[in-house]
């Protein structure tokens, strides 16, 4: 192993100016003769806009303008796209209803854009804002999917009957109803998943800026892929070719999901920059980021698992109805289908499953990707009906997993819902995890909080996802609009420094370090030789960002077959300057050799000979030492583990304490172990802010009452414990880098984990089912219902 | 969001009825009223600017006067709109003739909407339970300066520093107290 | 109307204009230009606008500018001696404390005025303190072992907390 390489745990170079002060998020960035907007929103969940008076926002002193949605229209500003189809179980297409950035004629949700005030200063702005008089003609509301599903519900759409955009279906419905007719055991339940809100630290901002005299457009965006951002909202919103609109995400403060979006502001800013011929500038206010920025989740599905006398399933059916909201967030519709229903095998061989979602709208902000994205639902209902299942087959948890589990000599192994899987070892993560979390000693510990008058309980999940996403051969296939490709491009400078563009982006990641490994690891060259650039439209040549945990697996193996060209070229370089065939020269640490003697060059020589060719094959070899790769992944990689979670609760309050938590996670090959088990504390945090602290409500009104951070329960540092974790490797067959992605798992893994602990810990109390987030509330009163 | 409330006031019944219509008792009873007008045969319009620490908004509000039947009852339905929100409710008031004078008795069912609902819904029920009960008082004490309230509370809600987004709530609570006067 | 507000930043005085409405971590980012110092909400919670005033750990976006009339602030960009990073900041890229790094500088700005005020606190102790600054990235094990980190390697003679 080099030693900035591969597997090393290299402290980040991103670090310094994190720690300083000195990283440039879009909010720090500030445009010569910049202006202010303020959007005016909705605060009504569904109306017609009867009346809009701006005249006296307009009169106020330092206001520059206040644009609508007719100014849009006149400019015929395109709809936000809808970046993936689904169709219905007919073949016929789901219903897209239009999405001006600043609503036409109607307000679908609380929160929805009307107007943009702009001026001089923020607080102007806003005060301004206070003028617009917006009169609204209100209609009825859907404020959640069992209003919007009720039999005569208002319509959020009239084009949509029954507020549905798709009826989608995936598996062999005949084979499942078979299996269910050979079982003997039946375990069923119904679960809702809980709608939450990504709450990245850093709020939403944009800033548009329009150069007239090139007819060139900037947009700062906190964005996790400026190069889609550039696609969707040039062709499809402004009609800005790419040559002529630059995308730049600088530093940005945290992701999951809810920045891959094309969202209004970003359209607005841009467009009135050039209205206005000055550089225009947004920041959510994170009560503005509660009602504009995409939620996740939000399904209630009925799962029921066909098994027979040895606990063995059989079959699986699952109907899942999904709240997209008032509009098609860029990849909502994606979300609860192939995100969702192709991952209900989870880590078992069930020979048929066939499953069925209808998305739907309602009166909400739209409902899109949020760390996991369709995969924590799958995993969660499938988990929490698997430990249902064993109380059913009178198994233990665990031995009724290990029945199921697909074996490693499967692999690999088609499951009936489309995907197939590469490799894995499901038992041998159970098998670690039991170990980590002396999971034989449970009853002496539950015993110990039993004297302390607490209940004890232990809950085990098992997830896998499906990463890297993906083939663009088969996302187009599914729906996907557009490619999942990743480009990388390395650059070696003439004195053998090395520049990366890369189009994966870095928002907490640590990219800018774990990708120059790669190139440490390849070229030998020393890590602080080695910059990384990505984030910039107008640097990087193409990418398609970061998502899905896809930056190592598809962004990272773009990366090395470029590494991989320039070290060819590199070895024909030096044949020349060693006088022999580059079939014989080596290129190890740095150094090119002729394999068998003492002579070599270094790689640095090698540089300045590529940039100052004196000495140099020019017959046969381009100067420059450069290479770009586009790699476009062969399958979806398949990370899988095992959580086991400890929850201790107090009776008399409901209070629910984490108190230990395991994660046996296979990610596949690591580059950097330390930034990986921060990934997975990440996720695992999430995901018991899931299970216990986080729920986004709406009242039936559609009003948001979960819009601050007082009533938003994001987990403090004092709501978790320390985690455990390990990982067992199994290389992922197709990328030659073998990683599989680690920065979803923990939101995955660790939501039914702590159900199944609370359930656990409940069980004398008969009770076998909690509600996501099991709040102290909902615990309290199930313990006195029980009693 | 239910409340409610009563008040014994040393007044006849006619008399609290005219001063409940009368715009200038109801203007000078709200904190922050601006603008108290008649905006038809029964109904008013109101602009109120409600100040509480930091917090500032300029409420448009609406009321109109339903189901009259003087001296005794009537229902007040109001709406109040600001940058910050919105809140619309109705109030059933109804007086009383008794030993001492008049019995006032209101409830009032209301909800909030944008901003409003967003940051503080939960915590409006206290504030506008205190910003009901000033109003009333001073209402009160205008006619009768030994006017009690006769229902027992307010307890929690009224003390304590509060923090800044509940200024904000109070602010808009106090815009629904509108809706109580203006039944005058 | 605006009003002259004098203090001292990182050890310079310093002045700017400001509303009477003007929040101090407004003032720091807008008008004196360090942006180090992030606002991440607008209720008070989440801590990523911590600077020290007079000594002390504030939420600069519950602060007035106008209350700073007069007051030593230390900002993020204070921490350091002459680019040689503190302790403290050390400790959070060396156990990897951050993430995204938006939350970073509040979190080093409390951590400090935690030690200050108890130099060596056990994992309890930090993550109570830290309850007021939020982060959604590390799932806050790094950051405490980074704190408890950071506190021993003060103790042993690295720089005095701010």
């Amino acid at each position: 192993m080099t030693k900035n390489g591969m597997g090393a745990s290299v402290r980040r170079k991103e670090d310094y100016r994190f720690i300083t002060g000195s990283g440039q998020y879009t909010d720090d960035i500030n445009r010569p003769n910049q202006v202010y907007a303020y959007i005016v929103r909705s605060p009504v969940a569904h109306a017609h806009i009867r009346d809009l008076d701006i005249s006296a926002a307009v009169a106020t002193p330092g206001v520059v303008a206040v644009l609508t949605g007719a100014d849009m229209a006149a400019d015929e500003v395109g709809s936000l796209p809808c970046g993936w189809g689904i169709n219905n179980k007919d073949g016929s297409p789901m219903f897209e209803p239009g999405h001006p950035p600043l609503a036409a004629d109607t307000v679908h949700h609380v929160g929805d854009q009307i107007a943009v005030v702009i001026a001089t200063s923020r607080a102007i702005a806003k005060d301004a804002a206070e003028l617009v008089e917006v009169d609204y003609d209100e209609l009825p509301v859907v404020a959640g999917l069992e209003a919007a599903s009720a039999d005569g519900a208002a319509l959020v759409w009239p084009d949509a009957p029954g507020n549905v955009c798709f009826d989608w279906e995936i598996g062999d419905k005949a084979a499942t109803d078979a299996a269910f007719e050979q079982a003997t055991r039946v375990a069923s339940i119904d679960v809702v998943n809980n709608r939450l809100i990504a709450n990245a630290m850093e709020p939403r901002s944009a800033i548009g800026e329009y150069d007239s005299g090139k007819d060139e457009y900037t947009l700062y965006t906190t964005s996790q892929n400026p190069h889609v951002i550039r696609l969707l909202m040039g062709a499809f919103v402004l009609g800005i070719p790419e040559h002529k609109l630059r995308v730049i995400a600088p530093d940005v403060g945290g992701g999951f999901g809810s920045k891959i979006f094309h969202y209004a502001e970003e359209a607005i800013m841009t467009w009135a920059s050039r209205k206005l011929k000055r550089p225009v500038k947004w920041t959510a206010e994170r009560s503005e980021s509660f009602i504009s920025d995409a939620h996740g989740r939000d399904h209630i599905s009925h799962a029921e698992l066909a098994m027979d006398d040895d606990g063995m399933f059989l079959g699986l059916r699952v109907s899942t109805r999904a709240n997209l909201g008032a509009y098609l967030s860029t990849f909502g519709p994606s979300v609860p289908t192939y995100l969702h229903a192709t991952l209900l095998a989870g880590t078992y061989k069930t020979p048929a499953i066939y499953a069925e979602v209808k998305g739907m709208f309602t009166n909400t902000v739209p409902v899109d990707a949020y760390r996991g994205a369709g995969r924590p639902e799958a995993s969660y209902l499938l988990e929490r009906l698997v430990d249902r299942a064993a109380k059913v087959a009178g198994l233990d948890p665990i031995e009724i997993r290990r029945r199921n589990f697909i074996k490693p000599e499967d692999f690999p192994y088609q499951t009936p819902v489309a995907l197939e899987y590469d490799t894995g070892d499901y038992e041998a993560a159970v098998e670690k995890a039991l170990e980590l979390s002396d999971y034989d000693n449970f009853e002496s510990r539950k015993n110990a909080s039993a004297e302390r008058g607490k209940l004890r309980g232990i809950g085990i999940s098992t997830y896998i996802e499906a990463c890297g996403i993906a083939p663009s051969n088969v996302a187009g296939a599914l729906g996907a609009r557009a490619g999942l490709y990743e480009a990388g491009t390395v650059r070696v400078n003439p004195t053998g420094s090395v520049t990366v563009l890369t189009g994966s982006h870095s928002h907490g990641q640590g990219h800018e370090t774990t990708f120059a490994q790669l190139v440490t690891e390849a070229l030998g060259v020393d890590f602080d030789a080695v910059e990384i650039v990505h984030g910039d439209t107008g640097k990087v040549p193409f990418g398609m960002g970061t998502y899905g945990s896809r930056s190592a697996a598809v962004g990272g193996v773009a990366l090395v077959n470029a590494l991989e060209k320039i070290r060819t070229k590199a070895k024909k370089i030096a044949a020349h300057l060693l006088e022999a065939s580059a079939d014989d020269v080596e290129f190890k640490d740095g150094q090119l050799t002729v394999v068998g003697t003492d002579r070599s060059v270094g790689f640095g020589d090698v540089a300045m000979s590529a940039y100052v060719p004196h000495n140099y094959p020019l017959d046969e070899l381009e100067p420059g030492l450069e290479e770009t790769a586009f790699y476009d992944p062969k399958n979806f990689t398949f990370p899988a583990g095992c959580h086991i979670c400890e929850v201790e609760i107090d009776p008399d309050t409901g209070v629910v304490q984490v108190v230990r938590f395991t994660a046996a996670d296979d990610f596949g090959r690591v580059i950097n172990p330390m930034i990986v088990e921060g990934q997975v504390h990440g996720g695992l945090t999430q995901g018991i802010g899931q299970a216990l602290y986080e729920n986004c409500v709406y009242d039936e009104s559609g009003q948001l009452l979960s819009g601050s951070l007082m009533d938003y329960c994001l987990p403090k540092a004092d709501n978790v414990p320390d985690f455990a974790v390990t990982t067992n490797v199994t290389p992922c067959t197709h990328n030659v880098l073998g990683v599989k992605g680690c920065g979803e798992a923990g939101a995955i893994g660790a939501p039914p984990a702590v159900i199944n602990a609370v359930v656990n810990a409940l069980a004398e109390f008969g009770i076998d089912d909690m509600p996501i987030p099991a709040t102290p509330e909902r615990v309290w009163q199930a313990i006195q219902a029980a009693k | 969001m239910e409340i409610k409330g009563e008040y014994q006031i040393a007044a006849m019944r006619g008399v609290v009825w005219q001063a409940l219509n009368d715009p200038d008792v109801l203007k000078a009873c709200i904190p922050g009223c601006e603008e108290f007008e008649r905006a038809g045969e029964n109904s008013f319009r109101a602009k109120i600017k409600a100040t509480i620490g930091p917090v500032r908004a300029n409420f448009n509000t609406i009321l109109s006067l339903e189901d009259l039947n003087p001296p005794e009852s009537y229902r007040l339905v109001g709406e109040s709109k600001a940058a910050a929100g919105f809140g619309r409710g109705i109030a059933n008031i109804s007086l009383v003739e008794t030993e001492d004078g008049t019995l006032l008795r209101y409830d009032a069912d209301f909800k909030v909407g944008g901003k409003l609902a967003q940051v503080g819904s939960r915590l409006v029920v206290g504030a506008t339970k205190k910003t009901a009960d000033d109003f009333f008082s001073a209402f009160c004490t205008s006619l009768d300066p030994a006017a009690y309230r006769v229902d027992e509370e307010p307890e929690a809600a009224t003390k304590s520093a509060v923090p800044k987004t509940w200024l904000a709530v109070a602010a808009a609570a106090i815009v629904l107290l509108i809706w109580w006067f203006l039944l005058g | 109307m605006q009003t002259k507000v004098s203090c001292t930043l990182n050890g310079e005085d310093v002045s700017a204009d400001v509303d009477s409405r003007t929040l101090l971590v407004d003032m720091i980012r807008e008008q004196l230009s360090l942006t180090g110092t992030h606002v991440g909400c607008d209720t008070s919670q989440c801590g990523a606008c911590v600077v020290h005033v007079n000594g002390r750990s504030v939420k600069s976006c519950s602060m007035l500018a106008l209350q700073a009339e007069g007051a030593e602030i230390i900002t993020i960009e204070g921490v350091d001696s002459n680019g040689d990073l503190h302790p403290m900041q050390a400790a959070f890229r060396e156990h990897h404390g951050l993430q995204c790094g938006f939350c970073t500088p509040g979190m080093i700005m409390s951590a400090l005025d935690l030690v200050q005020q108890n130099p060596d606190p056990d994992d309890k102790e930090i993550r109570e303190w830290l309850e007021g600054n939020l982060c959604r990235c590390t799932g806050y094990q790094n950051i405490v072992q980074a704190v408890k980190a950071g506190a021993k390697s003060m103790r042993a003679g690295g720089k005095e907390a701010e």
